[in-house]
């Protein structure tokens, strides 16, 4: 059951980071976001209790994934649990919701995790049809089509090598 | 089912006549023989602390350990040199008197011992992170009447050095006791008392409207609002010791409310104003509040036409019909910041501080990365706050 828990989190973690990198390229806003980091800021997405992580980190051609995250990150943010991560990545619920009912937890500058949630929301716009995600999130104008992103991050993407 | 909520007040309240009298008491339950006391020049010269000092002398607790020079934003550098003091002077525990920023360097200076003395607290920064740490006793005497930060598990250290700010947010940051007695605010000069309790009183306010809300902490804020509204007047004209205590009192049980239910919007941009351009919190706070509610209008009817009862009372929300019981409210606040205004002269616009059209873009940009605009029911981005910011020029 762990085994299987573990994958599952690491999978969908693993979807919406690259996500997250690759929309930081084609859409402005969310680039934004990132424009302000320092070169190797690294950030670590996980879900709590078996501690399953996956690292952005922020390089000169953009921002990069990496599998199992990093042993020290600048930014950490964890869910505590399974069932909370997945009622944000099913789109059920928002970052800020999910904040809000202490299903997240922040290790580092909360100031630079506004920027990362400002970010995660706006990716899950193109990440889910807007019926599952008009309840919970603001509607945005898409820079670049979901079907391109969905093909991207699942075909053609490649794990950041990184000696940590 | 309801939505899931945490709730935590582990501090112990002593509060009320002659509280002071129970710190000798308090320090040995909880194993505390040689405190290490600290405050500010300002409280040290108001002499607040010369009652502290009888109390422990007449009970036989050294009071010779103190620190007095805390500044007014907290900073690592003082917190490292204190944490030193307190083991060279071979203190077991931590007596913090004075207002936010004397109580936040406590804070963080009790978290560097707890923790081991951790060789950067920044590096334990963020929200729910920190483990339990070793217990270091902390008691804690608040001499203004807006922060609440004796009940709140939140702490704002800089780094002065390289301008970083940093938030910390845990329950390991909660103090063990706090000390509410109208000694300790007797001294603060009207003004002073008007824009603390106005801090006060938009805990209670973006505690009650914001998504963390739940029913404690909603009976938390709207007994502090009562207790605000009633006596605050009383405090500014004719004071009494009981409406002092009650002030006093107020901001304590605000702070519990927000820091479970976090504040908001108000919040987020009154700490950039003070980033930025060094309007003082209390004052930003009354500013910006009318104005931020009627930004948050759309989403939080419900939550401002309820709170019509705690501000106007009974009557005016029994004759305001239900719709319109949202705007009165706001024009309720409006009024009665006025009223301030013609008694203290407590300020009514960011002008007043000196902030101009072109500084409104960086305050903007930091407030919506403030760690309080999560938890505010509508979003927020920098048109918006941009917008908010013109209109209390």
């Amino acid at each position: 059951m762990k085994i299987k828990k573990s994958a599952f989190c690491s999978l969908i973690l693993t979807f919406l980071c690259r996500a997250i990198a690759e929309l930081a390229k084609k859409d402005s806003e969310i680039g934004a976001e990132f424009a302000d980091l320092p070169e190797n800021f690294k950030v670590n997405i996980g879900i709590l209790p078996y501690g399953t992580y996956i690292g952005v980190i922020k390089t000169a051609d953009g921002l990069k994934v990496k599998k199992n995250g990093f042993a020290n990150p600048n930014l950490s943010v964890s869910f505590k649990s399974v069932p909370s991560a997945k009622k944000v990545m099913l789109a059920q619920q928002n970052l800020a919701q999910s904040y809000a009912r202490h299903a997240l937890i922040v290790g580092g500058d909360i100031a630079i995790a506004m920027g990362l949630v400002r970010a995660i929301n706006k990716v899950e716009c193109y990440l889910f049809p807007r019926f599952m995600t008009k309840k919970i999130l603001p509607k945005i104008k898409k820079q670049t089509s979901t079907f391109i992103t969905y093909c991207k991050i699942t075909f053609c993407f490649g794990l950041y090598k990184f000696n940590d | 089912m309801e939505k899931y909520f945490e709730f935590i007040n582990s501090v112990k309240i002593c509060a009320g006549e002659n509280a002071l009298e129970n710190i000798p008491y308090e320090l040995n339950f909880l194993g505390c023989h040689t405190p290490l006391i600290l405050s500010d020049a300002g409280v040290s010269k108001a002499g607040i602390l010369d009652n502290l000092i009888k109390i422990l002398d007449s009970a036989g607790i050294p009071s010779d350990k103190t620190f007095t020079q805390i500044p007014a934003d907290s900073d690592i550098s003082v917190i490292s040199e204190i944490a030193s003091m307190y083991v060279s002077a071979g203190c077991d525990g931590i007596i913090a008197c004075g207002g936010g920023s004397v109580i936040d360097t406590a804070k963080g200076v009790r978290l560097v011992l707890s923790q081991n003395n951790v060789d950067d607290i920044l590096s334990l920064s963020g929200n729910e992170t920190i483990k339990k740490g070793k217990h270091i006793p902390f008691i804690v005497l608040p001499t203004t009447c807006g922060t609440g930060s004796e009940c709140t598990s939140v702490a704002v250290i800089k780094n002065h050095k390289t301008g970083v700010k940093m938030e910390f947010i845990s329950s390991e940051l909660l103090p063990d006791t706090a000390f509410i007695d109208v000694r300790l605010t007797a001294t603060l000069p009207p003004r002073l008392v008007a824009s603390s309790a106005m801090d006060a009183l938009c805990h209670c306010i973006e505690a009650y409207s914001g998504i963390q809300k739940n029913y404690i902490s909603d009976s938390f804020a709207t007994t502090a609002i009562r207790l605000i509204v009633t006596n605050l007047p009383i405090v500014l004209t004719k004071p009494t010791d009981k409406a002092r205590a009650d002030l006093a009192l107020a901001s304590t049980l605000a702070g519990i409310a927000f820091s479970n239910s976090m504040v908001g919007i108000v919040h987020a941009i009154g700490h950039a104003c003070g980033g930025e351009a060094s309007v003082p919190h209390g004052n930003a706070m009354a500013i910006l509040l009318p104005e931020c509610m009627k930004y948050n209008l759309p989403d939080c009817k419900t939550e401002y036409g309820e709170l019509l009862l705690y501000l106007a009372g009974p009557e005016v929300y029994a004759d305001t019909p239900e719709e319109q019981r949202a705007e009165a409210t706001i024009q309720w606040l409006e009024n009665f910041e006025k009223t301030l205004n013609k008694i203290c002269g407590i300020p009514l616009k960011l002008s007043d501080y000196g902030v101009t059209k072109d500084i409104i873009p960086n305050i903007a940009k930091k407030a919506i990365n403030d760690g309080a605009i999560i938890v505010n029911k509508r979003n927020a981005g920098i048109p918006e706050i941009t917008e908010i910011l013109n209109k209390c020029l």
